[in-house]
């Protein structure tokens, strides 16, 4: 009674208290302005460069498709404007408004204001040679042909460009962007078309959001479908399919915290049966849940005060926690039951085990790649607080004996440590060179590790449909593999993209390109507009211009000085032009060259001229070089991690212990490699991190194993540890994010492993 | 009370004086329905055969002093339009539910963005009476005429009105753009195509 109402009982959970207080009002006040972001290819960068800062610009992650079907022509084109009408989401003041729709007139009204401004200062490439080479009877002949079709063209312009040079140049440009088998009629607002008799029409929309910032997203995302449901039960035969970023993201999004609500509330579940069953009272289970509780608000805390935008994922893996920190919970429970002399004794390995631990995800924190440094922060803050509230708040709240433990448990301890302990030291040996012999053998012989980014993350099996969908009806769309072009100033920039099209032309000549689209074709720099000028103002001095203008009845345009710059530009080219943000060695101008259809080995990349400064970029395999990269520092960090703590070990226990837990380390490790190896899985980095986990609890069970401590005491904790490690983590394994399903099963075959092998140190620790 | 009586009144007047007015609605109404339907009439009456039409075109366009004059033939077969310009120059456009494809040079280059005129094209000289309905107000004009004009974007950004004219048969056809740009297009039907008129480029 006086050790429950000592002072020093009541600072200690005053203090407890405090701080729980002082985590939940910070929270409170920081998680409603934190966005979260969820793109896999966010996480990776930690030392960003403009190349990735360009394309995150660049609008068309912010474009969303729609085709809606199933309906007659004219019920289409209602449903569309009830749509376009219904889901104008108006601005509230202070952010612009999320969702504008791009419609085909406005396109075409930016168009025609171009046209009308391009006139004598454009010209197509073959018009262009027929200049040069003094071919005037060709272009006056082709200017007739046009002036007759029964097609109307832009007359406003006809005094300045009497040729239509300049209306002729952008309808070869506009054939270029045709692709085969798209037809597509602009029809109030949208386009409409025709596949196989079935009538579509087909949206274009622009978010002023970042579809990966789930805060704006999903309500974006849930205002679209729940629009596009209230029409189909209007119109029951309406079909739609929708193509964009948004709707990957946002699943993606709803996928991590779905899994992370789950397999995090399921962990927890078998932790409190498992509490239950074990010491058959409500106290360690409430010591546990406030361990864990505080744990997990420590490292969120952490996480928030350090990272602006968190990681969805990165809580995914963070889930975690509960195993390494349960396993302190149990060894501070057992332990306190023993008294306070066992819980003095216990405390070294508890310190060692956490300090190898922190070692461990402290190498994270050296790896450029924000995912991991998060999870870093919030395992090594989270495991912190686990340890100091077991250190000082369990022996202030539990008493020696007050919690008997099930006789099952304590039974099923035993048998385990007499089973080991029937091996003489020379088997034992022999069993831990032979497994870790054998894994070794399996692992050389079937490892493979693979870095393509896209194998990261399965997309949902719907959505591919509706992108395919949206594909068949709209036609091809550029590829996610760039020509960016750097400059110091805009004019340097549209010539130096002129200087690639010879190149441009012949790959697309060789078939290893299908198109482009350059701003340089529609922009020519202010030099070549004046270099046309001069050889039109030359050439109008012709006999044959002359016939030409009198048949007209036109006088000799005059000299133009109004010359193009690119805030004539229509949005869809003028979107291709950027100013990266200064530092990271970014360019002051770069422009990208969408590519279409492009099939571009080395060797034809390496033709780039290098006056022009361009550089082929490709995101996915940038990101998959980037992630190859890290997987190798997170190895050789790895490496370093497991020998700091060994020569820890080798210092506290010796030479022989740290031996005999290197190779158990080494036989937990490579078998949960080979597990994931024979299921047909090549190794990620996320298998690594896995590796990183399972060496840290690892390490754990080798420490309490060899610290002299009461055997059966320090098996009945690691059991119920590794149990509770094991249901956390088997349930990752059957994530649908390839990633993460890699991460549980190395884990969970990593703990098992472990658990079985390490008694096998007692008998190696014992000197014979 | 006083107050009221004037807005009551005024509000009697109103009411009185929209009886006459309501009543000229109804009867326009049924005027622009009977004009429609007689539009259509004279439209079915004008369908075109499949086969070659000789043409003379006469084109005002803004910032020329004099119009363009062009001849050549038509070619109307069930799906296309072959418009074929023998004089001045010759040139070949060939228009279809894809679009227009134009000559570029040498070769013909579908237009991106063109399928609607093509359509339109089509529709105009097959008198394609659902789709001049569902993209114009049809109504007959004097001198045998029916007026189309353009109820939606995009058309309405590119045409104020076409007319077709004629009599037993579809004679005249008169495009007439936004831009002001003036095309009048006379047929001559097959058996009486003069295909030895001179045709200059400016009159």
């Amino acid at each position: 009674m006086s050790r429950f109402l000592s002072p020093g009982r009541w600072l200690k959970w005053g203090c407890w208290l405090g701080t729980l207080f002082m985590l939940l009002a910070y929270l409170a006040w920081q998680l409603p302005q934190r966005h979260w972001s969820s793109s896999i290819t966010a996480a990776f960068p930690a030392a960003a460069d403009w190349q990735r800062d360009v394309l995150a610009d660049h609008n068309a992650s912010r474009q969303l498709r729609l085709v809606l079907t199933g309906l007659d022509a004219e019920t289409l084109a209602q449903v569309a404007t009830a749509l376009q009408q219904n889901m104008l989401l108006p601005s509230d003041g202070v952010a612009p408004a999320v969702l504008s729709w791009i419609t085909p007139e406005q396109q075409l009204a930016q168009l025609q204001a171009y046209i009308s401004r391009t006139a004598g200062l454009l010209i197509s490439p073959t018009a262009q040679q027929q200049l040069a080479n003094g071919q005037y009877a060709q272009l006056t002949e082709a200017g007739w042909q046009r002036l007759f079709s029964p097609v109307p063209f832009q007359e406003t312009a006809l005094p300045q460009d009497p040729l239509l040079l300049s209306q002729q140049a952008i309808e070869t440009l506009l054939a270029s962007l045709q692709q085969p088998g798209q037809q597509l009629t602009a029809a109030g607002g949208f386009l409409t078309g025709n596949s196989n008799g079935q009538h579509f029409v087909l949206l274009h929309a622009q978010m002023s959001i970042d579809p990966f910032d789930t805060a704006l997203a999903v309500p974006l995302h849930a205002a679209l479908q729940q629009q596009l449901t209230k029409l189909q039960q209007q119109y029951p035969a309406l079909r739609w399919y929708h193509s964009g970023v948004l709707f990957h993201a946002v699943k993606a999004a709803q996928r991590a915290q779905a899994e992370m609500s789950w397999y995090g509330g399921l962990s927890l579940l078998a932790i409190v049966l498992l509490l239950g069953l074990v010491f058959a009272s409500a106290t360690p289970l409430l010591l546990a849940l406030a361990t864990l509780t505080t744990a997990a608000l420590a490292g969120l805390a952490a996480v928030v005060w350090l990272f602006p935008a968190p990681h969805v994922l990165a809580f995914v893996f963070a889930t975690t926690l509960i195993g390494v920190a349960i396993d302190y919970s149990f060894h501070g429970l057992l332990a306190v039951q023993q008294g306070a002399a066992f819980f003095r004794r216990m405390l070294p390995g508890l310190s060692l085990s956490l300090l190898s631990t922190l070692l461990g995800y402290a190498a994270l924190l050296l790896l450029p790649m924000t995912i991991l440094n998060q999870v870093a922060v919030f395992m090594l803050t989270g495991l912190t607080v686990a340890y100091l509230m077991v250190r000082w708040l369990y022996p202030a709240v539990l008493q020696q004996g007050g919690l008997p433990v099930s006789a099952v448990a304590r039974r099923c301890a035993t048998a385990i440590i007499r089973c080991w302990q029937r091996l003489t030291l020379r088997q034992s040996w022999s069993l831990l060179l032979g497994a870790a012999g054998c894994s070794g053998l399996v692992f050389l012989s079937v490892y493979q590790f693979s870095d393509d980014v896209r194998a990261f993350n399965q997309p949902d099996p719907q959505l591919k449909i509706h992108e395919q969908q949206v594909q068949l009806y709209s036609g091809q769309s550029f590829d996610n593999k760039f020509l960016l072009v750097s400059a110091d100033n805009p004019q340097t920039l549209l010539q130096r993209e002129s200087l690639l099209k010879p190149l441009l032309q012949s790959w697309q000549q060789q078939g290893v390109l299908a198109g482009w689209q350059a701003v340089s074709d529609w922009l020519p720099s202010q030099q070549a507009q004046q270099q046309l000028q001069q050889q039109l103002q030359q050439a109008y001095q012709s006999v044959v211009f002359s016939r030409y203008f009198s048949e007209l009845g036109l006088a000799v345009p005059a000299p133009i000085s109004q010359w193009l710059s690119t805030a004539d530009l229509p949005d869809f080219l003028a979107q291709q032009l950027f100013q990266p943000k200064a530092g990271l060695g970014a360019p002051p101008y770069v422009s990208v060259i969408l590519l279409r259809d492009a099939r571009l080995d080395a060797a034809q990349l390496t033709q780039l001229p290098a006056s022009a400064n361009a550089m082929y970029f490709d995101p996915v395999a940038d990101a998959s070089a980037r992630v190859a990269a890290v997987r190798q520092l997170l190895l050789q960090g790895l490496m370093l991690a497991v020998a700091a703590a060994l020569l820890l070990l080798c210092w506290r226990y010796g030479l022989r212990q740290s031996a005999a837990i290197a190779l158990f380390l080494l036989v937990a490790v490579l078998s949960a490699l080979n597990v994931s190896l024979l299921l047909g899985q090549a190794l990620t980095l996320f298998h690594l991190v896995g590796v990183l986990l399972v060496v840290a609890l690892a390490f754990d069970y080798a420490i309490f194993f060899v610290s002299g401590l009461d055997t059966e005491e320090v098996q009945l904790a690691v059991g119920l540890s590794a149990l509770t490690s094991m249901l956390a983590f088997g349930m990752l394994a059957f994530s649908q994010t390839p990633v993460i399903a890699g991460f549980g099963l190395t884990v969970l075959t990593g703990i098992l492993v472990a658990v079985l092998t390490a008694p096998v140190l007692i008998k190696i620790g014992v000197k014979e | 009370m006083n107050n009221k009586k004037p807005s009551l009144l005024f509000v009697l007047a109103l009411l009185i004086s929209s009886l006459p007015v309501a009543g000229m609605g109804t009867v326009l109404a049924q005027t622009s329905q009977q004009q429609a339907l007689t539009a259509q009439a004279q439209l079915a009456l004008w369908q075109l055969p499949a086969g070659r039409f000789e043409f003379q075109q006469q084109k005002w366009i803004r910032g020329l002093k004099r119009p363009l004059q062009s001849s050549g033939y038509l070619q109307l077969a069930q799906d296309s339009v072959q418009w074929v310009t023998e004089k001045p120059v010759q040139q070949q456009v060939l228009l279809n539910k894809q679009g227009v494809q134009q000559q570029l040079g040498t070769e013909l280059k579908l237009q991106p963005g063109s399928e609607l005129i093509g359509q339109l094209m089509l529709a105009v000289m097959q008198q394609d009476l659902a789709f001049l309905q569902q993209h114009f107000v049809l109504k007959t004009a004097e001198d045998s005429c029916v007026q189309l004009q353009p109820l939606k974007a995009p058309l309405t950004g590119f045409y104020r009105y076409i007319a077709l004219c004629g009599k037993e048969r579809l004679q005249q056809i008169e495009l007439l753009e936004v831009s002001g740009n003036r095309s009048e297009i006379k047929l001559s039907p097959p058996q009486a195509a003069n295909t030895n008129q001179v045709a200059g480029k400016t009159q």
